[in-house]
């Protein structure tokens, strides 16, 4: 067997970058030390360092921009590029799938390919090619065993921009001196461990290699004669061959808030892209993709996507996805919550030609309400299906809302306490505007329960509500109360949110009716 | 108005929280009250939850406003859902409420408390009102009045009976829902139980304005942004100080006369408590004030063994006279019993504060400054006009302060002593945190703000650059724009309760009669609920029991020299006014030394010169913050040179300021100054200094600036003089000190110097041992003591001790100081005791024996062979090393047959390690090395050969172009001098100071912040002894640093 490890030292900073509309100084840190690990060429030219604190990173450089490493998004990259190394070899697996690594790499089984490419360094510059067009940076090595090639790669300057090109080889001879030279201190060895050799002078590989391996088991314990054995080929060094889900999902985060349409669909087409390639090596479309548009606070905006047939071309999608956005709601809601990932999923997969059955057949009378429903949804849209939830708000218009059937938010309230006495005091329909009504209509019965809130996002509230009797029936009406408007708000920004009716001071509305 | 409204127009309000209900209240104590009394409110009930931390703002403020005050707390039960409202209406009341209040706190964890229905059987006296419709509100699954009433019921009729005739039921009427139904409720269950009814309105605030500030607090509290915190906010902003006429239209005229009543049965008063004495400390039959005289001639005769002086006689006297008349004889007494302990049992102590400096002190043995000899007169520190408590800190050893605070819990009980409360209070930063957390903003970006701010920018106030980068990240959310206003009002607000650093109170009776107690975050800790404002107000007196790690240090050098001279030595046996010792300051040579080895000080050293005690406590109170930014500093060293007159406008100002040339150092003189200057009252003047002390903090001294100018133009200063004397106060601020501070202080300057000078082979050993501390790593330490010719050897597992210590030298007189396995990283202290017991006399032979003897862990002789300390019986580190790895894993059982022939077999041999290696080795191990200075191996190595070393720069000449270079031990921006850092190098001969300008380090910033290794083009510029290098080109040489050891 031969082998060639692919590894992805810059995975974090390099998915950041290329979606980033312009240059600018970018570095991610580990959640718990709050410490830099990755960084870009513009940071470490403004002296930002790995290893740094978040604290020294942004006095060395105010225009940092600073991010979180999520492992979650590196490993959904890692398996994207996982698929793609698929096309270059028969055989591909993993590194760093464990949660919360920080390492990312791809072992690819080299022997088999290189007859097809017409050498072994041939099949490299392709695949190193198609990778820098990604926007990948990596370093590889080529090595007789799964842990020499490792090493080996660990220790190269990064490509493209190094060459690199010497360990690229399966000349067994050349590829051990090269292994006697590296560095124990950047190899795999446990840290303990490596700080022991360290503290007894040994500093390469090919120092360690030299000494005997049972006196180093007494001293330094199995594991390292066991790497040891694994990096010389004489004991087994199983790995998991990489297995596609049957599903497609994607997440990107972005530094930058998203605010535009362009800037959202620049990162849209980037994971169309993806998907594209995804279907068609497996030779398969989608007639529904599921969009998922992050914020810093509140909600997730979801939007799916169904087209007319099957599909896979990424411009078909695309142009589906930009009419979606392109509605004012959700143009005004990026205005309002800017948007910082955006997630793409698909687990509707169809060969690509595919009978579409109808709605109501006899076969299908026997559906269930769930089907129903998405068969409706996939007829009027998703927007036209929906069904209702509580939200904890109080203000009355906020404390439900529409969601799309099946689904549920994801408020607090699930862990508010419940205001049990609350709802009693509420109509169940509640108008979707207030209606203006004068005030010698009502006979109020029940009242003032004033509610004042809502400070936070633009739309307070400051009403007085009251159980009130309207003819015959029944009405839940409120009264503006501008004139409590105290130092915290201006009155003004009470009066425009009560339906307009900014020019008087005070007056009645019917928000409901009992039953 | 006829008579009936006026009456209605009463109204007293039972029922409020402040802002020490921690993150529900959203106003300050005194805030509330202000506006109670502005709203004509009769009375207001403070009533925290489980807390009365507040209790004491909350009576200064109603002592100003006349308003009355009710004692009282909030409290939710664990094993019931009740939540009461417990007011204190008498003394006894209120003793009980502090007693109930502490059986919670200490049942709870730090910050929480648990109290039990049962435990209501504690308050016999209190007033309990039951606001039921809250706690319907949570349980309750029904809206129907009679199913309320059926729940509530049962919770009535039992608190009936735990409290007969002292119960209310309280309806609040804040505009929720269902407010008819609250009404309905109450009056039934009223009708039913015969429980009266009375009004309150769960007041959280003090005005509706503060209702985002409430929801912010609410969401900071349940940990989530005001967006998702829902129903945990309240929905409406009536939870705050209502007018009267809106209260009185929304409560029955009953229940609002019943609120009246029930204040009006309220007589107690903080102001009633009376502190006590333990009285333990005065034997049966003799009055205090004669039991401290005795005790006081018998420490004269002591201190004056010749005979007390009659000036000394008179002088005890005089205080004593003015002691007996402020009745503070127990407060003497109880730090001299302290005082004693702490000399018993050999723990060196050293008072300061405003009293600390008294003959009678001196006598006591509470403070070694004699105070004839820098004439400080008792009147300056205790005065009959303010009715302050006088104040004496005593600073102890800092490893053994513990035993002394274990004495006093044993002496009084921990019933009766206790640890003041510290409030921890909202500052910029977690305000802007917590505050923006609370809007909902990412976490990242509060945290980029944060860092990106330049907190100690005088040019840009931080609240402006807040607003600047806020208006710069442009896709902020609209909610962003509360954050400013928010953070504003938030800082200031405690947060939680912590433990002062020794603020110890001691009383006669139970503490927990007097104030709650509750639980601190270290483990068998206990604090009260006030803090030492709170004391102070009330007129309650604290002993400080603090730490200082000089006095550690100075106690171990007297040991030392007392074992290696062979008699005890102590600090009385150091000669006082040493000519060489002052030799030795003005030469600027004061490592090591107490407080003026700092680079400041030194350079302050050679300009001032001090050759006398007093100069020295100058020294210590001149380097500060506040003379510094006051421009006190130049003006001062020019007249000591004679370079100008020191001036006074007239004789009491000559007075006042003589002893300092004319120039206001101390903040006693300050005070001084506004009365004998500017006519202040006594009063006035404490007033002032209480401002100065957090003005910073609060507010401005404009009012007090105004008033001092026009008083000393009234008194015919000129305004040139007056504007100095306020620009030289607000300079001030908090950072003056007290001449009897420096005193102290100095004396233990003095006395650290003396031992630099005289016995630096125990000093720097005692300093060493008594890490961390001070200003300097043990690694500059050990190179000035090799530079004052101390001879330094290395830790050796057969001739070191746990301890560094003192190790005769056969052919010198001087000892050399041996280094201990304390320096050693990662060597623990049980492995080191191992270590000691089980070596033979002879030493350990080999390894074998070692490992058979000591029986240490695999962690402690990793450690022992990285810190070089087996080379005596295994060779190098690297040897060693190999050795010790495979002894560690034949002591497993599994390999114990094939030891021995094993390890002959294998014995091979690693090889040495170089130089480099080795000082790199040293470093990582024991953060110091004998071997060469890394700078002198790269300049053997070929490298840095340009660079002078800090031995020739010393010849320089100002102005001279230079390139140096160094290890950087120092980087430092102080808050003075705008902008510029100061930093120091160090080489193989010495230490290189460096000052880089703003523009440079602007410019720089990268080698500037992340340099180990330094190297710098600069100017030399020299004021006498003192030598700088301004920076021009500075270069990081960290490779240098890492290739060391290949």
């Amino acid at each position: 067997m031969h082998w060639l490890y692919l590894d992805f030292p810059t995975l974090p900073i390099d998915i950041l970058e290329r979606n980033t509309l312009q240059a600018e100084p970018i570095a991610i840190y580990l959640p718990d030390t709050e410490r830099i690990q990755w960084l870009n060429a513009l940071a470490i030219q403004q002296g930002v360092q790995a290893g740094q604190s978040l604290h020294a990173a942004n006095c060395l450089c105010p225009q940092l921009r600073t991010q979180v490493y999520s492992w979650q998004q590196c490993r959904q990259t890692l398996h994207g590029l996982a698929q793609w190394a698929e096309s270059y070899s028969a055989f591909v697996s993993l590194h760093g799938d464990l949660a919360g690594s920080t390492e990312s790499g791809l072992w690819l089984e080299a022997g088999s390919m290189r007859q097809l490419f017409g050498g072994i360094r041939e099949w490299y510059q392709r695949l190193a090619e198609d990778l820098t067009q990604q926007g990948i940076r990596f370093r590889a090595a080529c090595g007789h065993t799964p842990l020499a090639c490792r090493w080996l790669a660990m220790q190269q300057p990064l490509a493209p921009s190094g060459s690199g090109a010497e360990v690229i080889s399966d000349d067994r001879h050349l590829l051990q001196r090269h292994l006697r030279q590296l560095a124990v201190s950047k190899t795999d060895i446990a840290p303990l461990t490596r700080r022991r050799l360290s503290s007894m002078g040994i500093k390469t590989l090919g120092q360690l290699l030299d000494l005997p391996l049972g006196a180093l088991a007494q001293r330094l314990g199995t594991p390292l004669v066991q790497q040891l054995n694994q990096l010389q080929g004489t004991s087994a060094h199983p790995l998991k061959a990489y297995q596609a889900p049957p599903y497609f999902e994607r997440r990107l985060e972005v530094i930058d808030e998203i605010t535009t349409l362009s800037h959202l669909l620049f990162i849209v087409k980037r994971l169309l892209v993806e998907l594209m390639r995804w279907l068609q090596h497996r030779a398969c479309g989608t007639d529904q993709l599921c969009l998922t548009l992050h914020h810093q606070t509140g909600p997730s905006t979801r939007c799916k996507i169904l087209t007319a047939k099957v599909e896979y071309r990424e411009q078909e999608f695309l142009e589906l996805i930009r009419l979606q956005l392109e509605k004012p709601a959700i143009q005004q809601q990026l205005a309002m919550q800017p948007v910082c990932g955006v997630t793409l999923s698909t687990d509707q997969l169809q060969t690509r030609i595919v009978q579409q059955p109808e709605l109501f057949s006899p076969a299908e009378a026997q559906h269930t309400g769930v089907q129903l429903v998405a068969r409706l949804q996939a007829r009027l849209g998703s927007q036209a299906v929906q069904q209702l939830d509580n939200l904890d708000d109080h203000r009355p218009e906020k404390s439900w809302c529409f969601i799309p059937v099946g689904s549920h938010t994801h408020s607090h309230a699930s862990t508010s306490p419940q205001p049990l006495l609350r709802q009693a005091s509420r109509p169940l329909w509640l108008l979707q505007l207030p209606q203006a009504v004068h005030r010698d209509q009502l006979q109020l019965l029940e009242g003032p329960e004033r509610i004042c809130t809502g400070w936070w996002d633009s739309q307070p509230v400051m009403r007085d509500y009251y159980r009130a009797r309207f003819g015959s029936l029944y009405a839940w009406v409120f009264r503006t109360t501008t004139h409590l408007a105290g130092p915290a708000m201006s009155e003004h920004d009470y009066c425009t949110l009560t339906t307009g009716s900014a020019t008087q001071p005070s007056h009645w509305f019917v928000h409901g009716w009992f039953a | 108005m006829s008579t009936a409204s006026i009456k209605t127009s009463r109204y007293c309000e039972l029922h409020c929280l402040s802002n020490f209900t921690f993150l529900r209240g959203a106003s300050h104590p005194e805030e509330l009250v202000n506006r109670a009394a502005a709203l004509g409110y009769q009375a207001l009930a403070i009533t925290d939850e489980c807390s009365l931390a507040g209790i004491v703002r909350a009576q200064v403020a109603a002592r100003a406003n006349r308003l009355k005050l009710l004692v009282g707390s909030e409290v939710t039960f664990s094993d019931v859902p009740l939540k009461l409202v417990i007011l204190a209406p008498t003394r006894r009341a209120y003793g009980e409420l502090c007693q109930f209040v502490t059986t919670g706190r200490r049942r709870g964890g730090k910050g929480s408390y648990q109290l039990f229905l049962q435990d209501l059987t504690l308050l016999q006296n209190c007033f309990i009102l039951w606001p039921v419709w809250s706690d319907l509100a949570r349980i309750s699954h029904e809206s129907q009045v009679a199913a309320l009433i059926a729940t509530s019921l049962p919770w009535a009729e039992q608190l009936k009976c735990l409290c007969p005739d002292r119960l209310w039921l309280m309806e609040e009427q804040l505009l929720q829902a269902h407010g008819q139904t609250q009404h309905q409720v109450i009056e039934a269950l009223s009708a039913q139980t015969g429980i009266p009814q009375v009004c309150g309105n769960d007041v959280h605030m003090h005005e509706a304005g503060r209702q985002p500030l409430q929801d912010a607090v609410t969401a900071i509290r349940t940990g989530c942004s005001v967006f998702q915190a829902g129903s945990h906010c309240y929905s409406n902003r009536e939870r705050y100080l209502r007018p009267v006429t809106t209260l009185t239209r929304l409560y029955s005229r009953q229940q609002v006369c019943t609120a009246q009543f029930i204040a009006d049965s309220c007589v107690f008063s903080l102001d009633e408590l009376r502190y006590e004495y333990p009285p333990e400390l005065v034997p049966a039959g003799i009055t205090a004030q004669s039991h401290l005289r005795s005790k006081v001639y018998t420490g004269a005769q002591r201190r004056y063994p010749s005979g007390v002086p009659v000036a000394i006689t008179r002088q005890i006297e005089h205080e004593l006279q003015l002691i007996h008349e402020l009745g503070y004889e127990h407060y003497f007494l109880t730090i001299d019993d302290i005082v004693t302990y702490a000399r018993d049992q050999k723990i060196l102590c050293q008072g300061r504060g405003s009293a600390a400096n008294s003959v009678i002190c001196y006598c006591l043995g509470i403070t070694e400054v004699d105070p004839m000899q820098i004439h400080l007169l008792f009147e300056r520190f205790i005065s009959k006009e303010r009715h302050e408590p006088p104040d004496i800190d005593v600073d102890f050893e800092h490893e053994r302060r513990e035993e002394v605070i274990q004495y006093i819990y044993r002496k009084y009980g921990r019933e009766r002593a206790a640890l003041t409360a510290a409030v921890i209070t909202y500052r910029a930063r977690s305000a802007i945190r917590d505050i923006g957390k609370a809007l909902g903003l990412n976490q990242h970006t509060l945290d980029q703000l944060i860092h990106k701010i330049d907190w100690r920018s005088q040019t840009e106030p931080w609240r402006v650059q807040l607003q600047r980068m806020l208006e710069q990240r442009s896709p902020l959310p609209p909610v962003a724009k509360h954050l400013i206003t928010l953070v504003n009002q938030i800082i200031g607000f405690p947060r939680h309760l912590s433990q002062h650093t020794g603020g110890f109170v001691i009383s006669a009776g139970p503490m927990s009669e007097l104030v709650p107690i509750e639980n601190a975050a270290m483990a068998g800790r206990t604090v009260i609920q006030w803090d030492k404002n709170d004391l102070e107000t009330l007129g309650l007196l604290k002993v400080d029991i603090l730490a200082l790690g000089m006095l550690s240090a100075i106690r171990k050098t007297l040991d030392l020299i007392g074992q290696h001279r062979g008699t005890s030595f102590g600090m009385q046996n150091i000669p006082r006014e040493d000519p060489a010792v002052y030799q030795m300051l003005q030469e600027g040579d004061s490592i090591g030394v107490f407080q003026v080895e700092s680079r400041a000080q030194i350079s302050m050293l050679t300009r001032l010169k001090p050759a006398c005690f007093y100069d020295l406590v100058i020294e210590v109170a001149i380097v500060r913050p506040g003379p510094i930014q006051g421009g006190m500093v130049h003006p001062y060293l020019r007249r000591r040179q004679g370079l100008e007159p020191a001036q006074y406008s007239n004789q009491a100002i000559q007075e006042v300021l003589g002893r300092t040339l004319g120039v206001p150092i101390f903040q006693e003189q300050v005070i001084k100054l506004a009365m004998v200057a500017a006519g202040f009252t006594a009063g006035a003047a404490d007033q002032l200094r209480r401002a100065m002390a957090t003005w910073s903090k609060h507010g401005d001294l404009t009012a007090f600036q105004q008033q001092l100018k026009t008083g000393m133009i009234e008194r015919g200063h000129c305004p040139g003089f007056a504007d100095q004397i306020c620009q030289q106060i607000t300079g001030f601020g908090e950072y003056g000190f007290p001449e009897s501070h420096a005193a102290s202080f100095a004396l233990l300057v003095y006395i650290s110097a003396w031992l630099k000078c005289h016995e630096p082979e125990a000093f720097f050993c005692s300093l060493l041992n008594s890490q961390p501390m001070g200003f300097y790593s043990p690694s500059q330490l050990v190179q000035q003591a090799r530079r004052q010719g101390v001879n330094i050897l290395p830790i050796d597992i057969n001739h070191s001790d746990k301890d560094h210590r003192l190790e005769a030298q056969g052919h010198s007189l001087r000892p050399a100081v041996r280094l201990g396995f304390r320096q050693i990283r990662g060597l623990s202290w049980r492995g080191m005791q191992q270590l000691c017991q089980a070596r033979p006399e002879r030493g350990f032979k080999d390894l074998a024996e070692l490992v058979s003897l000591a029986r240490l862990n695999p962690v402690d002789m990793e450690a022992l062979a990285a810190a070089n300390a087996l080379e005596s019986i295994c060779g190098h580190r690297y040897q060693a090393r190999w050795d010790i790895l495979a002894e560690n894993h034949c002591s497993a059982p599994l390999f114990s047959g094939i030891r021995t022939q094993e390890i002959a077999a294998e014995r091979r041999s690693l090889s040495k390690p170089t130089e480099g290696a080795e000082i790199k080795a040293d470093y990582v191990s024991t953060g110091l090395t004998l071997a060469r200075h890394p700078l002198a191996l790269l300049r053997n190595q070929g490298h840095l050969q340009h660079c002078i070393t800090a031995r020739i720069l010393s010849h320089c000449k100002q102005g001279q172009l230079v390139c140096v270079a160094g290890l950087v031990t120092c980087r430092q921006r102080p808050a003075s001098a705008a902008g510029v850092n100061f930093m120091t190098l160090e080489d193989e001969t010495g230490n290189i100071n460096l000052i880089v300008f703003p523009a440079t380090a602007h410019a720089q910033r990268k080698p500037l912040l992340t340099a180990r290794l330094l190297e710098v083009h600069g100017l030399v510029e020299r004021q006498g002894k003192t030598l700088n290098v301004v920076a021009g080109r500075l270069i990081n040489m960290n490779k240098l640093l890492n290739g060391i050891d290949t």
